[in-house]
């Protein structure tokens, strides 16, 4: 399946503009100042400067590596693909390999249990990775957008595994929120998951994958799973956009952990 | 015996770095060709020592010498950022473009550049011992592993970087035309990262 790839499909991280690809006209400005910004970080934050001058009297020379990222005498490795990537000239030192992954456990072998439960219905996997841990506003607008997810659809089940902020009421509130779902099985919130996420992905019984947007999940589900969600965690709001197969698109907003609306779209018409 | 070529693999340990090395890793055990040593922090040992587990025994090596692993000094790069700038999961998430500007001019140094000179140098040395005592052929490093990148610049050492993540964001910069302003959205440079952070 191939689509207009927008940035906000491109592995993308929390620091960053979270502007879409390619760069609207209206956000030139914004762009040039937010690069322009980024660049005089490095060339006046006095804790990099102080950093660069100790490397200097230690014999170390040149940029630091992680504000220089590119040297054209230097293999380049990583999982991309140019199918998937931002259209870009790709020099020959760069090596865009696809998939770099170990090999797991299939899911029927260690967790048949799982399986028989993923297809049941079509299946929603949610995880916003191993940092996260959601406090109860989030809590509340992830909540309230599966609330309109399980609404829309007699079928869909989700998974999701959720690690509320320490000392916060978010599990009250998803339970608050979704208590009718738990008990009736179509959601299974934990903190942990029993089997590794690429495992479950791997199975091919996941219709949908929510991630945090970081490069493992992203790919992960680009490569396993044909419809898929990616979140963008680059502002305060928590973006869910659902790609379908067919030809529409649901696409759901969290502003503030407040829902603001869900509209189906026609493919390719990316905001 | 013959002595085999060996490949030093210099990677954070947070499981967004390291998810790559240990696939190569695993590859590489397959091959049973290469000798294999890393450096690094427990977290990845522990994993390592798990994927070996799994692995049929080789015909060369006994399990415990598989894979060499050396405890690098200090902390990793996630642990850092917490430890020395106050940084918590909460306080990553920041606003886009204009509205985000201050908070990325506090962020970036302290996410990237996270280890006090003194800590930067210290692995920079300890890399450059671990390497002269190993001559591996080959050096495998993290894109976001600073010390490491100045170790084999500073020795002329053969190296590869092996990233997670796509290279959009170190290769925007290079396309023509100054496209990188008009049209890519901007990152930090190289802001691309595995997840972890």
């Amino acid at each position: 399946m191939r689509q207009e790839i927008s940035n906000e499909m491109a592995p993308s991280n929390s620091m960053a503009t979270g502007f879409p690809y390619p760069l609207p006209w209206s956000k030139l400005a914004e762009n040039i100042y937010s690069i322009c910004n980024a660049i005089s970080v490095v060339l006046f934050d006095s804790s990099i400067k102080s950093l660069a001058a100790a490397r200097k009297r230690h014999g170390v020379h040149g940029q630091l590596a992680v504000f220089e990222p590119y040297n054209k005498d230097v293999p380049y490795i990583c999982p991309s693909l140019p199918e998937i990537d931002l259209p870009m000239r790709i020099p020959s030192n760069a090596h865009l390999v696809g998939p770099i992954l170990v090999p797991t456990q299939p899911l029927a072998q260690g967790d048949p249990d799982l399986v028989k439960w993923l297809q049941k219905g079509p299946t929603v996997l949610l995880n916003l990775g191993s940092l996260h841990e959601g406090t109860i506003d989030q809590a509340r607008g992830m909540a309230l957008g599966l609330r309109v997810l399980f609404n829309s659809d007699p079928k869909v089940q989700v998974l999701w595994k959720f690690k509320p902020a320490k000392g916060s009421d978010a599990e009250k509130e998803v339970e608050a929120i979704l208590g009718n779902e738990i008990k009736t099985d179509r959601l299974k919130v934990s903190s942990w998951l029993q089997s590794e996420p690429l495992s479950i992905l791997q199975s091919g019984l996941i219709v949908a994958a929510v991630h945090h947007g970081g490069a493992n999940s992203w790919f992960e589900a680009t490569w396993y799973v044909n419809l898929f969600h990616q979140t963008s965690q680059s502002d305060s709001r928590l973006r869910l956009t659902l790609i379908s197969k067919g030809p529409e698109f649901h696409r759901l907003f969290c502003r503030n952990g407040m829902i603001r609306t869900i509209t189906r779209v026609k493919p390719n018409t990316w905001g | 015996m013959t002595t085999r070529n060996s490949v030093l693999f210099l990677t954070n340990s947070e499981y967004g770095q390291s998810n790559v090395v240990l696939a190569v890793i695993h590859e590489l055990l397959a091959t049973d060709k290469i000798d294999i040593h890393v450096a690094s922090w427990p977290v990845l040992e522990s994993r390592i020592q798990a994927l070996i587990r799994q692995q049929p025994e080789s015909t060369t090596l006994s399990r415990e010498n598989q894979v060499k692993f050396h405890a690098a000094p200090g902390l990793p790069m996630v642990d850092t950022s917490f430890k020395n700038h106050n940084v918590t999961k909460d306080s990553i998430p920041h606003k886009p473009g204009y509205a985000g500007g201050a908070r990325l001019r506090e962020l970036t140094p302290q996410v990237l550049c996270c280890w006090t000179a003194e800590e930067h140098l210290a692995m920079v040395d300890w890399y450059e011992d671990l390497a002269t005592k190993l001559k591996p052929a080959l050096v495998v490093v993290d894109p976001f592993l600073s010390p490491a990148h100045d170790m084999v610049r500073k020795m002329n050492w053969k190296y590869v970087v092996l990233s997670p993540c796509s290279l959009a964001a170190a290769l925007i910069p290079e396309q023509p035309h100054l496209a990188l302003f008009w049209k890519y959205p901007g990152y930090v440079n190289p802001s691309y990262a595995p997840g972890d952070i």
